[in-house]
């Protein structure tokens, strides 16, 4: 028997049996935890990871075989009208530069929209003007002079030698200007054609120009809340080649407001949505004749959520007619 | 033209309320230190309106003249053209308006107050709302900040309300002058009230109607006035 004097734990029974309660206790311990410590540390790992849908934004193919066009583009109406205010215009520097960081391309303006096309120029400027982007702009005048002069202006705003995309605003003097901006394509300075209206509005006209004139664009409205674009614009737009670009997908900010508040359908999670601009983006950027969305933001985040819907799966038309379903109900 | 008349309201105001509160803004920074003048003219129009004699009412046109010229000049040209585009040939109507209004008063005609204290009295509370009460309730009770409070000859809201205030306390076929301005402010400013939902404006537009009523009572109720000589 051990005296009491040695120090060794082998010399006393006592203390060696409390030594491998603790070493036992240890044991168990972290045999208990682990699978807390694991489901923690894997937590921890996907919020490290910005939640994000996978894979590159989904893009379309461009007219005559040029190229794709990422689905979600980025409108300037009122949101980039700021003026020559130095806060806001770091503000909205901030947006473009999450567009881009996000894979954006098409950026659509017009000189109706204010100094929106000036404030994306200074935007531009300051972030090195990034590759990728796919300048849309209009002219918005009756004169053709005039159209021809807001067709300069907006290449120097925007420091581009070549405008990707001119359009001919809401069909504003469109016989004056189509001839002129032709001239102006088989030149080089401009890269495609197109003409604009929004609102469901002179959708009987469009179809007609779009049944008579080489159009390589049209802009429309087309969103869960205005579908009248599917009955004979899309359609014909699919048969000629036409590429579509869809204004108001959230009808200025009331589709969002209207569903805001609801929760998201069970199909929202199989399309990787988790907000309800991100749904209505996906439904209307997953119409086989729709090239592109321009949803207009101020906001970084809003600009970020947008652009995550043009990521990751996109609903067939059998899910589609649901989604429809669904928020016609909550609309 | 038919493009142009598919257009509404909403299609013809290009940006939001928070960018037009912040155009108010920087147009009192980019305009210091233009209040310095701006609001002993205000005072002056307000005792000018109370005195109520034919050569205080000269003045008061000479400075509602004055004031136009700096609308016009100033919020006008110079900040709301960058983000509405009819706002140049909105500052050239200002100025023009303005220019008539210096004629008026150097050629006043047969243009008088009138006489009626009811008539003075509603013009007298017109004018309190119109440099007073409306320039603080924005600020009060929007999110609207001080530093861009509507001001007398800065803004065009209590400059247009000041001259339907002057309207009100005048005679004679002269008096038909000073009428384009708080009418043409009252169509723009109830289009853009509508459109950004600007409860400030439409409380004005209120009054505004309501002291028109008011004014058209006091003429057919009150004691008739003579003609102005």
């Amino acid at each position: 028997m051990a005296s009491n004097d040695d120090p060794s734990p082998a010399a006393d029974p006592l203390r060696r049996r409390r030594r491998e309660f603790a070493r036992l206790a240890v044991i168990g311990a972290a045999a208990l935890s682990l699978p807390w410590a694991l489901r923690a540390a894997g937590a921890q790992g996907r919020s490290a990871v910005p939640v994000e849908a996978p894979g590159p934004i989904v893009t379309r193919a461009l007219p005559r075989g040029q190229g794709t066009l990422p689905v979600i583009g980025m409108g300037t109406w009122i949101t980039f009208n700021v003026g020559h205010d130095p806060r806001a215009i770091a503000q909205r520097t901030e947006v473009l530069r999450a567009f881009f960081e996000l894979g954006g391309g098409m950026i659509d303006s017009s000189p109706m929209y204010g100094s929106s096309e000036a404030v994306v120029g200074q935007a531009l400027r300051r972030l090195g003007h990034p590759a990728g982007m796919f300048s849309a702009t209009k002219v918005w005048t009756s004169s053709a002079d005039e159209g021809l002069e807001q067709v300069a202006r907006s290449q120097a705003l925007w420091g581009v030698d070549r405008l990707d995309l001119e359009q001919v605003h809401n069909l504003v003097g469109w016989r004056a200007h189509w001839p002129r901006l032709s001239e102006l394509k088989a030149a080089g300075r401009v890269r495609y054609l197109g003409l604009t209206t929004s609102h469901g509005r002179r959708h009987d006209e469009i179809e007609a120009l779009m049944r008579e004139l080489p159009l390589d664009f049209v802009q429309i409205s087309y969103s869960a809340g205005n579908r009248e674009a599917e009955a004979r614009l899309l359609p014909l737009a699919a048969e000629r080649g036409i590429a579509v670009i869809v204004n108001r997908p959230f009808q200025r900010g009331r589709l969002i407001d209207r569903l805001e508040g609801q929760p998201l359908p069970g199909w929202a999670a199989d399309l990787g949505c988790a907000h309800w601009s991100q749904a209505l983006l996906k439904l209307i950027v997953s119409h086989p004749a729709v090239t592109c969305a321009i949803p207009a933001t101020s906001r970084v985040d809003h600009m970020r959520e947008n652009m995550l819907a043009g990521r990751g799966p996109m609903p067939d038309a059998a899910l589609r007619a649901r989604m429809f379903d669904d928020m016609a109900a909550l609309l | 033209m038919t493009e142009w008349s598919s257009y509404t309201l909403v299609d013809l105001l290009p940006y939001d309320r928070a960018t037009a509160y912040r155009l108010y803004e920087l147009a009192h920074a980019g305009l210091w230190p233009a209040q310095w003048t701006a609001v002993p003219a205000a005072f002056a129009f307000a005792v000018c309106l109370w005195r109520g004699t034919r050569t205080s009412t000269r003045v008061a046109l000479a400075i509602l003249a004055a004031a136009w010229g700096m609308v016009a000049a100033g919020y006008l040209a110079r900040y709301l053209a960058d983000l509405l585009w009819i706002s140049p040939t909105l500052a050239w109507m200002a100025g023009a308006y303005a220019v008539a209004l210096a004629l008026l008063a150097w050629r006043p005609g047969r243009l008088a107050p009138s006489a009626s204290p009811c008539v003075r009295r509603l013009a007298l509370a017109v004018a309190v709302w119109a440099l007073v009460l409306h320039p603080v309730l924005g600020p009060w009770l929007t999110e609207r900040q001080w530093t861009g409070i509507d001001l007398f000859a800065i803004t065009p809201a209590p400059t247009a309300v000041a001259t339907l205030a002057l309207a009100l306390a005048v005679r004679g076929w002269a008096a038909a002058w000073l009428w384009p301005g708080p009418l043409a402010w009252a169509a723009l400013a109830g289009a853009a009230a509508w459109v950004l939902v600007l409860p400030v404006v439409a409380a004005t537009l209120a009054v505004g109607a309501a002291a028109v009523v008011a004014r058209l009572a006091c003429a057919l109720i009150g004691p008739r006035e003579p003609p102005a000589l």
